[in-house]
């Protein structure tokens, strides 16, 4: 990856410059695999295959401003006004596969006697922006600070008629530590600053084609849709089309409202900064699955829009504090605490969907999550279990119970339920559990963030420290699905001696054999939610600088200017209850960041401990 | 220099200028078409219609699933131990609304719609002035309407009401359509077909279009129509029109060709799915059947009925033993125990039952004979229909390409049989059509059908016995109503399950959550979260 770039300034008169740049991107990367012929669960055979790819991606963007910046005594101005031009550039890859490989001796697809282009890309690098913006600037005296901007974005993402948004900043901020009453009456004060903002920014983060018109679709990659016809059955090329488009979509905006407070104390050795936010994002650009009626995914697949979905709202507290000092010997420290504090809710649906949305399902259950007015984005929504099913009497003791409340001597409490199996809470008390009995679990959204940084050196050693942790969240443990359940034949975790066995079984897990979609024991329920708070030692890293003596001793002085040599280690304590392999679970394999975070399908990777050891030299 | 500052300045600047220019922020897609512009030629068009036969090999469809749900739930299959996870729900009827295969089954059907009425809307805007090109667009609105209404026959039959949607909209106004009646899915249903049949050539040129659905696949699907709605006279007229000109159906002189793998080319094929061998991992990938179809699955039309059913392979089903005893019933003139000879091409098992005792007839190391375990508690009798361990003792993975039936002309004899013994007529016309089909096997031929209520049970187990394993007898339970008691019957008597899971409910499937959890409307006209 390299990143040309050419500019050129020209002064006009005092204070106004005009500069316009060229920059640009270019980037590629190769992949090769080589798989070993081996046989999968469920006596899954593949042989031995090789495949090999290239890919390359370029794009510029282009900028073009004059610049003011002048001071008149007290009064400083500063504006910039300008353009510019985001390149959609160009990104192609092709990749092959090897089949009919003789052997494991060489690795590679070279001697592969069958080989296939298994996939070809050719398109935008990414989407292209032309944007034209104004700043201005004006302080006074240092004390009072003014900014105001404006940006009009045009972007290829959108049609024809929302291509262009307007955007705009405003910031006053009073340094009232200069003032004249706070020198005198509140002088343990060495720096003192509120400051207010009020901004609208947008958001166009949607694939640039195939969103406002719909395109043909041949195969993932192109040309594996066919058929056979003809009495040898050869393939022929299909050609269709598997998405809906949505012509009215529009660039997703978000109006913030911030109120901060910057504060030193002790010669500015000790810095606290609160902050006050309220974010109102409204029409968030998602892909939204729709009904299968609809028809229109591939297949295997739910069929899925691109829309303006939801608007949702962001407000939360951000308090920071940190304190450097120096102590006599040259020992120096510094330590800082952050906390944050975030609630989200969702205001309304749009226009565009009645319905609450629904995503977030893996391995053949139901969806997990669930958007709609007045809860968190992508809450978990399902039952709650009340404990497993002793024995037959149980039920019938429930049943019958089922039976006198709603008058109907056929009502069962719970559909399938036999001995063994998880009871769920009757929670709208119609006397049997129905899809009604499903509320919201809990969201993936952590509630506060927080994190701790501190750093000491001393005499050519220094030692650096990252603690970082959230809480109040919820996650979905999917492993469950696997290690705490058998349905299917996956190995299972020794938590599977809690199951029950036999009639009057007091247990913890429902039976073995049990079924396997959502619709008995593992429907979306607070079973398969764990608390995702965990606080994690993230970084700790330990140097030693050679002193200057050292250093002059080599060559002369003349070869190297520093010499630091330390040892780091990430990631190295991890506190949690969290079950699953790393509670920092981002998002669903393929899912929507908004919908279906927070549920760990067992398809990420957990972070690496990383142990590393360096040696930085300056010249 | 400053005069190159000045130079450089202004050619970016220039470049600028066209920078801005707010045409850049149209951009094309440069790896697919714009649908508007593609389905404009006879080529694009007919790629359209390829990409709609396409859909039949889709997740819960021909590839794989629709054997397995539609053997589990007729009872002609029977779970093996090897079955396991979300499958053994369909055969153990304990399934609800987030069932995969059923939520697959729905939305491919779809897909199937959808990418029908992409044809018949594109071809309709396409209106080519040649004449060869005019009859080419006919011929593939027809070829949709036909698919379309297959799609439709399988969702009518499945669960009653359910959105009807006949034309293609790019954007989906609306997110939300409702419930259409059964009536109304039935009408779409023979309206398409009578178009369709009007249209479709008798045949096409089999080297490149054996496969493409005919105006006698139109008729037999209609006369099939008719006869699911009871419309017993119509279907009648409708089936008959199949054993005169211009049609040249016949039935299949092997019984065995019919479900080998050289079946494609069988006269007695009315609609089939093409399913081609699979054989290389560099174009399509064996278990492209999970889920891979079209993508990572690469290019692969091949079926995997035969490697899950295989007793050799993955073994995940039985032919109960329940079904085995219904090819045993009294002879028709001697009254004695009579063996249908159709048992020995549907299945293996023991000399007894009328199995195949032998297998690898074709083998270059000889037949062997088919271990047939008297002491399983299961019974261990095992699928041969659609299987080729004729020609191989093992598959080693998914690569049949015997392909699947939708209609062949035996069940169309069978069909019109029924429609006339309906309508009261069990003389000659029903005793010739079934002697007929059981002339062709081998099978001893009926004097006399007896008055109806006879007639129709004569008709009833010989559809069971000649289409054991096409995923018709589910179909025909449901429709004659008797799907309840057949089944709860089989599976008390049948060895290792005992059980009598088919409840009132379960004559129609559930919505599936992959429609209600997205579509309120839909989701409101659900009765006891079933139907």
């Amino acid at each position: 990856m390299f990143f040309p770039q050419v500019f050129a300034e020209v002064d006009i008169i005092s204070g106004l410059r005009f500069r316009t740049q060229l920059s640009a991107e270019i980037g590629g990367g190769k992949n090769r695999s080589y798989q070993y012929g081996y046989t999968g669960g469920n006596n899954l055979t593949n042989p031995q295959q090789a495949t090999l790819g290239f890919s390359n991606y370029s794009f510029y963007t282009l900028e073009n401003y004059f610049s003011y910046n002048k001071v008149f005594g007290q009064h400083s101005v500063s504006a910039t006004l300008g353009n510019s031009y985001l390149d959609p550039g160009n990104s192609s890859g092709l990749n092959a596969t090897g089949t009919k490989i003789p052997n494991d001796a060489i690795q590679n697809i070279s001697v592969a006697q069958s080989q296939a282009v298994t996939g070809s890309t050719y398109g935008y690098a990414r989407s292209s922006v032309i944007s034209y913006f104004a700043r201005l600037g004006y302080t006074f005296d240092d004390k009072y600070i003014l900014t105001g901007s404006f940006r009009r974005d045009g972007a290829s993402n959108f049609g024809a008629n929302n291509r262009f948004g307007n955007f705009y900043g405003l910031g006053v901020a009073w340094r009232f530590v200069d003032e004249e009453f706070v020198k005198n009456g509140l002088n343990f004060l060495s720096d003192g600053k509120v400051r207010f903002g009020l901004g609208r920014t947008g958001n166009n983060s949607i694939p640039t084609t195939g969103v406002t018109s719909v395109l043909t679709y041949s195969g993932s990659p192109n040309g594996n849709l066919v058929y056979s016809l003809g009495t040898n059955e050869g393939f022929n090329p299909g050609t269709t089309i598997n998405t809906l488009s949505n012509p009215n979509i529009r660039w997703e905006s978000t109006d913030q409202t911030n109120i901060g407070l910057d504060l030193g104390f002790l010669n500015n050795r000790l810095n606290v900064t609160v902050d006050w936010y309220n974010r109102k994002s409204s029409g968030l650009l998602v892909s939204v699955p729709v009904s299968g009626s609809t028809g229109a995914s591939a297949s295997g697949g739910q069929p899925s829009k691109y829309a303006n979905a939801a608007s949702a709202q962001n407000k939360g507290v951000e308090f920071s504090v940190g304190y450097r000092d120096q102590a006599r010997g040259g020992f120096q420290y510094n330590m800082s605490a952050n906390l944050a504090y975030n609630k989200n809710i969702v205001n309304s649906l749009g226009s565009e969907f009645a319905a609450p949305i629904q995503a977030g399902a893996f391995s053949n259950l139901p969806a997990f999550t669930y958007t709609a007015a007045g809860s968190a984005i992508g809450s978990f929504f399902g039952y709650e279990v009340s404990h497993v099913a002793k024995d037959q009497a149980e039920i019938d003791a429930l049943n019958a119970k089922a039976a006198e409340q709603t008058g109907d001597a056929t009502t069962k409490y719970q559909a399938g339920l036999l001995p063994g199996d998880f009871i769920f809470k009757d929670l709208d008390g119609d006397g049997k559990v129905t899809s009604t009995d499903q509320k919201i679990l809990g969201n993936p959204i952590p509630k506060i963030v927080y994190g701790f940084n501190a750093g000491v050196n001393y005499k050519g050693f220094d030692l650096n420290v990252v603690v970082s942790g959230v809480s109040g969240l919820k996650i979905v443990n999917a492993f469950k699905f696997v290690t705490e359940n058998e349905s299917t034949g996956h190995n299972a975790s020794t938590e599977i001696l809690k199951r029950w066995r036999k009639a009057g079984d007091v247990a913890e897990l429902p039976r073995a054999g049990q079924s396997a979609t959502g619709d008995g024991n593992l429907r979306p329920s607070d079973w398969w939610l764990e608390n995702g708070a965990y606080l994690r030692l993230r970084n700790v890293t330990l140097g030693y600088t050679l002193p200057q003596g050292v250093i002059e001793g080599i060559g002369g002085g003349k070869v190297f200017k520093s010499i630091r040599v330390y040892a780091a280690a990430q990631n190295l304590l991890t506190f949690t209850k969290y079950k699953g392999y790393d509670p920092e679970v981002s998002t669903q394999n393929g899912g929507s960041f908004i919908f279906s975070r927070g549920i760990d399908d067992r398809q990420q990777l957990p972070q690496p401990r990383t142990l590393l050891c360096g040696l930085q030299l300056g010249f | 220099m400053k005069k190159i500052i000045y130079f450089l300045t202004g050619l970016i600047a220039a470049f600028q200028l066209a920078g801005c220019d707010e045409s850049k922020l149209d951009l094309e897609s440069q790896s697919a078409y714009d649908y508007k512009t593609y389905f404009t030629s006879s080529e694009g068009l007919n790629q359209a219609v390829v990409a709609t036969y396409a859909t039949l090999l889709h997740n819960g469809l021909w590839s794989r699933e629709y054997y397995f749900i539609f053997d589990l739930l007729g009872y002609e299959a029977k779970k093996t131990t090897n079955l396991q996870g979300d499958m053994a729900q369909i055969a153990d009827y304990s399934f609800g609304t987030s069932q995969a295969q059923i939520g697959q089954l729905w939305n491919s059907l779809y897909r199937l719609i959808l990418r029908s009425n992409v044809v018949i809307d594109r071809a309709g805007v396409w209106n080519p002035t040649g004449a060869a090109d005019q009859q080419a667009a006919k011929q593939y609105i027809a070829e949709a309407r036909f698919l379309r209404s297959y799609a439709y026959f399988n969702i009518v039959n499945l669960w009653g009401k359910a959105p009807l949607i006949t034309a293609y909209d790019s954007t989906v106004a609306n997110n939300y359509p409702s419930r259409s009646s059964a009536e109304a899915i039935w009408a779409a249903i023979e309206n398409d077909l009578k178009l369709a049949a009007a249209d479709l050539p008798v045949s096409y040129d089999a080297a490149t279009g054996l496969g493409r659905a005919t105006k006698g696949a139109a008729v037999a699907l209609l006369g099939k129509s008719y006869l699911y709605q009871k419309k017993w006279a119509q279907a009648e007229t409708t089936l008959a029109q199949l054993t005169a000109a211009p049609f040249t159906y016949s039935l299949d002189p092997s019984y065995e060709n019919l479900f080998s793998s050289t079946n494609q080319s069988s006269p007695e094929n009315i609609f089939q799915i093409m399913n081609a061998k699979w054989t290389d991992w560099g174009i399509g990938n064996q278990y492209y059947v999970f889920g891979g179809q079209e993508t990572w699955g690469g290019k692969a039309t091949h079926s995997d009925r035969a490697q899950e059913y295989g007793f050799k392979d993955w073994f995940n089903v039985y032919i109960p033993t329940t079904t085995v005893k219904s090819f045993q019933y009294p002879h028709p003139t001697t009254s004695a125990n009579y063996i249908d000879p159709r048992a020995k091409f549907t299945f293996y098992g023991s000399k007894e039952s009328g199995g195949d005792t032998q297998y690898c007839q074709k083998c270059a190391g000889g037949a062997i004979d088919f271990p047939f375990k008297a002491d399983d508690p299961q019974g261990y009798y095992v699928w041969k229909k659609y299987q080729y361990y004729n020609e191989v003792a093992s598959y080693g993975g998914p690569q049949s390409s015997i392909n699947g039936q939708v209609i062949r002309f035996a069940d169309v004899l069978l069909m019109l049989a029924e429609a006339q013994i309906q309508q009261g007529k069990t003389g000659a016309d029903p005793l010739a059509l079934i002697n007929q089909v059981r002339k062709r096997s081998g099978a001893v031929a009926y004097t006399s059908l007896g008055a109806q209520a006879d007639a129709m049970k004569i008709i009833m187990r010989e559809r069971q016995v000649e289409l054991c394993g096409e995923q018709s007898r589910y179909f025909d339970l449901i429709r004659w109503g008797i799907a309840k008691q057949t089944i709860n019957a089989q599976r008390a008597a049948e060895p290792g399950d005992g059980k009598q899971p088919f409840q009132d409910k379960n004559v129609l499937l559930p919505i599936p959550d992959v429609e209600k959890n997205y579509n309120p409307n839909v989701a409101k006209d659900i009765a006891n979260g079933w139907n």
